[in-house]
């Protein structure tokens, strides 16, 4: 019982893990493109200055 | 509602990155903190280590509904097109826990009850709670237009949250009234202290994922804006 | 005297309501026919064991009315939206709500109807004893149509002008009509059984404070909703 149910307690970690690394790996992708899609159009980085 | 999400100064990433990484590093201090000192579990082999993430996330879930419903409140109230952002941000990274906590209820039912899933009040109320999320995020995925999509996400975010009490209420007298096994936290013994560390720190990647969301949502809105103000501009 | 004017008003988009739906019996028809046919799926599926299908009965009843009712509360908006008239309506100062209530005022007739024809054809299909405690039933069937209606008008003001209104609409609506849903099949179960654990109430009560507090909330919410 002990010895099998490790496994179960290591695939939650490991479930927990792969959700929070893939999230952050899909939201910085969509940082990365949305930062992409600004500089191009306003040719100007996010964050710099004022803008109008 | 013509306001320019432009406006909204996204910082450099130096500050957030830096939250990130805090929040990350804080999240795996708790988990082994609570694994190593919480005491052993004779009965149920260990199992109980999985409700030191699978509670917190549940409560982190439902932070979010509060955050979906603050800031949709905000969004009808002042048309700030960063509210209805704010709140979808919210939504989605509340979808995420939301499934994170299903999962490991999952996870933790296998062994424990010898099935995938049961008819248990809460987890049968987080899957009915992770509908509602779809729900809104299938709202926003198909509505185009910013404005309709911000004022019926608001809508549907209220109204969703609303229901959060009425379902888990509901669902626990379904279950109630017809006799049902004992609860996941009946049945091990809970390390309180390890379990509000790790929720502070869920907290903490919460924030700091609603952010990194909501971010990139603001500066594509921003560029939107700016493409449309070129184009009107250059349309004479 | 606003007051009245919106009363009027209500009237007016209610008898629009029925009548263009009356004028086209087939949109009731159908929908009646559509309650039954699912009933009908329900029998096979579940049946056809005379007990598992009386156990089954208070179920398959709502939610065969559910799925018909999705129907309805789409086309509701139908007409507004192919004749372009909705905007035309938006004019008139203060008349969100008049066309909300409106709109509810029809669709809860339309689905009490269809839901009356419903159970009548599931006490048949599914050998169901009428319990002496049918005014409570009928009680029942009520408040859960309410709270069908009432949720189902409000969603489809949104589902009804988007672009995959088949789907949008069940996948919004369903999750939240599941505190609705188990307290309406619950009660019923109950009920027809004699209620041994005198349940019926608390369910009755339940679907009662869900019918107000959605009425309100969507009463307050609807003009963000329509004016957009």
């Amino acid at each position: 019982m002990e010895a099998s149910n490790w496994g179960f307690v290591t695939a939650a970690y490991v479930v927990t893990w792969v959700l929070i690394v893939g999230y952050l790996a899909y939201s910085q992708r969509a940082l990365n493109r949305a930062r992409a899609e600004y500089t191009r159009v306003t040719g100007r980085k996010p964050g710099q200055g004022e803008g109008a | 509602m013509t306001d320019d999400v432009h406006s909204v100064q996204v910082p450099r990433s130096g500050g957030w990155t830096t939250f990130g990484v805090v929040s990350i590093a804080a999240l795996i201090a708790t988990q082994v903190f609570a694994f190593i000192s919480s005491p052993p579990d004779v009965n149920m082999g260990q199992l109980e280590k999985i409700l030191y993430v699978h509670v917190p996330a549940a409560w982190v879930m439902f932070l979010c509904f509060a955050i979906v419903l603050v800031y949709s409140l905000r969004f009808l109230w002042k048309g700030r097109e960063e509210d209805d952002l704010l709140a979808a941000a919210a939504a989605e990274v509340g979808a995420i826990f939301n499934g994170l906590t299903l999962l490991l209820g999952m996870i933790w039912g296998k062994p424990a009850w010898g099935v995938w899933w049961v008819w248990d009040a809460r987890l049968t109320s987080t899957l009915v709670l992770f509908l509602v999320f779809v729900g809104y995020l299938a709202l926003r995925a198909f509505v185009e237009d910013p404005q309709r999509r911000g004022q019926w996400s608001a809508a549907v975010g209220i109204l969703g949250a609303l229901n959060v009490p009425i379902v888990w209420e509901s669902v626990t007298w379904w279950r109630t009234l017809h006799q049902m096994p004992s609860t996941m936290q009946d049945m091990a013994k809970i390390y309180w202290v390890g379990m509000f560390a790790n929720f502070g720190a869920m907290v903490l990647v919460m924030v700091y994922f609603i952010r990194r969301r909501y971010e990139a949502a603001a500066i594509e809105r921003a560029a939107e804006h700016a493409a449309q103000a070129a184009a009107l501009g250059g349309d004479e | 005297m606003a007051f009245r004017d919106d009363v009027r008003r209500i009237r007016a988009i209610a008898w629009k309501d029925l009548t263009t739906e009356r004028r086209s019996k087939a949109g009731f028809n159908s929908v009646v026919a559509l309650g039954v046919t699912i009933l009908v799926l329900f029998g096979f599926a579940l049946g056809p064991d005379a007990q598992a299908l009386r156990d089954a009965a208070a179920g398959a009843i709502w939610l065969s009315a559910l799925f018909a009712g999705v129907l309805a509360f789409n086309r509701s908006y139908q007409v507004e939206i192919e004749s372009g008239a909705l905007d035309q309506l938006l004019q008139y100062p203060g008349s969100r709500w008049a066309i909300y209530v409106g709109k509810l005022i029809a669709n809860a007739l339309f689905v009490g109807l269809m839901l009356l024809i419903v159970v009548a054809v599931g006490i048949a299909l599914f050998q169901v004893k009428i319990p002496t405690a049918w005014p409570s039933l009928i009680g029942v069937f009520a408040l859960g149509a309410v709270g069908l209606v009432v949720l189902g008008t409000f969603y489809a003001a949104m589902a009804s002008r988007s672009r995959a209104r088949e789907v949008l609409l069940p996948l919004l609506l369903f999750p939240m009509l599941v505190p609705v849903l188990l307290a309406a099949i619950s009660a019923t179960k109950a009920l027809l059984v004699g209620d041994i654990m005198h349940e019926s109430g608390a369910w009755i009560k339940l679907l009662a404070a869900y019918d107000l507090i959605f009425l309100v909330a969507t009463l307050w919410a609807f003009e963000y909703v329509i004016e957009v």
